[in-house]
């Protein structure tokens, strides 16, 4: 917790535009990033992102500081997202339970191998067509690294289901991996 | 791994992710060692797994359009005169006082009563700027909670019975905001544990259990609305 975060916080608290500029573009990058990547739609998380930051002006007056503001602005982002998640869904396990029953099937036998560099545009695109419950799990853990416990308390699920959901989503993508990698790069590896 | 350390193609995909998290233990981290020395298909296995996970850990912050910070900035100003009035997010103008239920009507009571007596409180504490209640304040914060916190326990049966006869939408809408306001009710409780006599805290804190007496109001009031009035039930 720096002492500049108390001063930002302070400042748009009293209506300082700049200073609630400054916090949103120190900010907005890893914010969206997350918000795009658990909902796997840019268009829901640039909603989603405008709704964080409209909500944390209103909040800041209860932020004390204990966390840095980025953490801080982080928690909004992910318990937001996770709202918008249920509302969409309804309830998260619902969506899980589609890959339960694909039980992310194995690769065909004849598939060819992921390279050892996956570009980050394929991984990208692949994390968007995971099903909602285990692509939230898996960008928590994977991508934020947050631990099983700690996406388990963000998610509302246990430790073990956290396990299961990211282990899930790793054998989901190896799939839709494979379906990305372009031949010609496959031949070179 | 399995009580005779030996590891088979099945036992580490269940294993894999302990394995590649380096949370697996010394005997388990043995056992797939050894099985990946002599089998012909687990090491593409992980090898795939773990390019995932390094791929996933490259990932980069993703910069959101221009036009997302102007409407932040916009919904920022035009909230700023709305805010000044601390309504909460769905006030009852916009549902039908008809349906408001008795039990409602003695909460909003009380929310007047403990705003009034919260608001006294704040009128006693002495300077501009001063973050630390007085004595008279602080026991007055105390008797505010109580009646807002009373208020939403005596509330909160009614707005369970009444959820189901809402539209999932609106259902969905109302436990949405519910969590928000019990995220700042939790906050505002921590920082007062920390700090018990933080004014600003105190105040954070009425605000939020204000917000949820009103919201479980809303909420018995729109059941209300989505039940049939008595005079359609019987013209």
């Amino acid at each position: 917790m720096s002492a500049d975060d108390l001063e930002l916080a302070r400042r748009c608290r009293e209506g300082d535009a700049a200073a609630f500029e400054t916090v949103y573009r120190a900010h907005a990058g890893r914010l969206f990033g997350l918000l795009t990547r658990m909902t796997g739609s840019a268009h829901d998380a640039e909603d989603l992102l405008q709704d964080v930051f409209v909500q944390a002006h209103r909040k800041l007056a209860g932020f004390r500081g204990e966390s840095s503001l980025g953490t801080w602005l982080y928690r909004l982002a992910v318990n937001h997202c996770l709202d918008h998640l249920r509302g969409k869904h309804s309830r998260m396990a619902r969506s899980t339970d589609s890959l339960d029953a694909e039980d992310a099937a194995e690769p065909a036998a004849a598939a060819p191998a992921l390279p050892e560099a996956i570009a980050r545009i394929d991984l990208e695109r692949a994390i968007a067509q995971l099903p909602a419950g285990c692509r939230a799990a898996f960008v928590l853990h994977d991508v934020e690294g947050l631990d099983h416990r700690e996406v388990g308390e963000a998610l509302g699920i246990s430790e073990g289901t956290s396990k299961s959901q990211v282990h899930k989503a790793r054998m989901k993508l190896r799939v839709l991996l494979r379906g990305a990698v372009p031949r010609s790069a496959l031949e070179a590896v | 791994m399995t009580d005779d350390r030996t590891c088979t193609c099945g036992r580490l995909v269940d294993a894999l992710d302990d394995y590649l998290d380096g949370t697996a233990g010394t005997s388990a981290r043995a056992a797939i060692d050894a099985h990946l020395a002599t089998c012909t298909s687990c090491p593409a296995l992980v090898a795939e797994v773990r390019a995932i996970r390094g791929a996933a850990r490259t990932l980069e912050p993703i910069e959101p359009p221009a036009d997302v910070w102007r409407r932040v900035h916009a919904e920022v100003q035009r909230d700023a005169p709305a805010r000044a009035s601390r309504r909460p997010r769905l006030g009852l103008s916009r549902i039908g006082w008809r349906a408001l239920q008795p039990i409602g009507a003695v909460a909003g009571l009380v929310l007047v009563v403990a705003s009034l007596t919260w608001v006294g409180a704040r009128l006693a504490v002495p300077a501009a700027g001063t973050v630390t209640a007085g004595a008279d304040a602080f026991a007055d914060f105390y008797v505010a909670e109580a009646e807002y916190t009373d208020a939403i326990v005596r509330l909160q049966d009614a707005a369970d019975a009444a959820t189901p006869r809402l539209d999932a939408f609106t259902s969905a809408t109302l436990e949405s905001s519910i969590d928000d306001i019990d995220l700042a009710i939790g906050d505002a409780r921590d920082a007062l544990a920390r700090e018990p006599g933080n004014a600003l805290s105190q105040e954070n804190l009425l605000d939020a259990l204000g917000s949820k007496v009103a919201l479980l109001q809303d909420t018995v009031a729109l059941a209300g609305d989505f039940d049939p009035a008595p005079e359609e039930q019987n013209p």
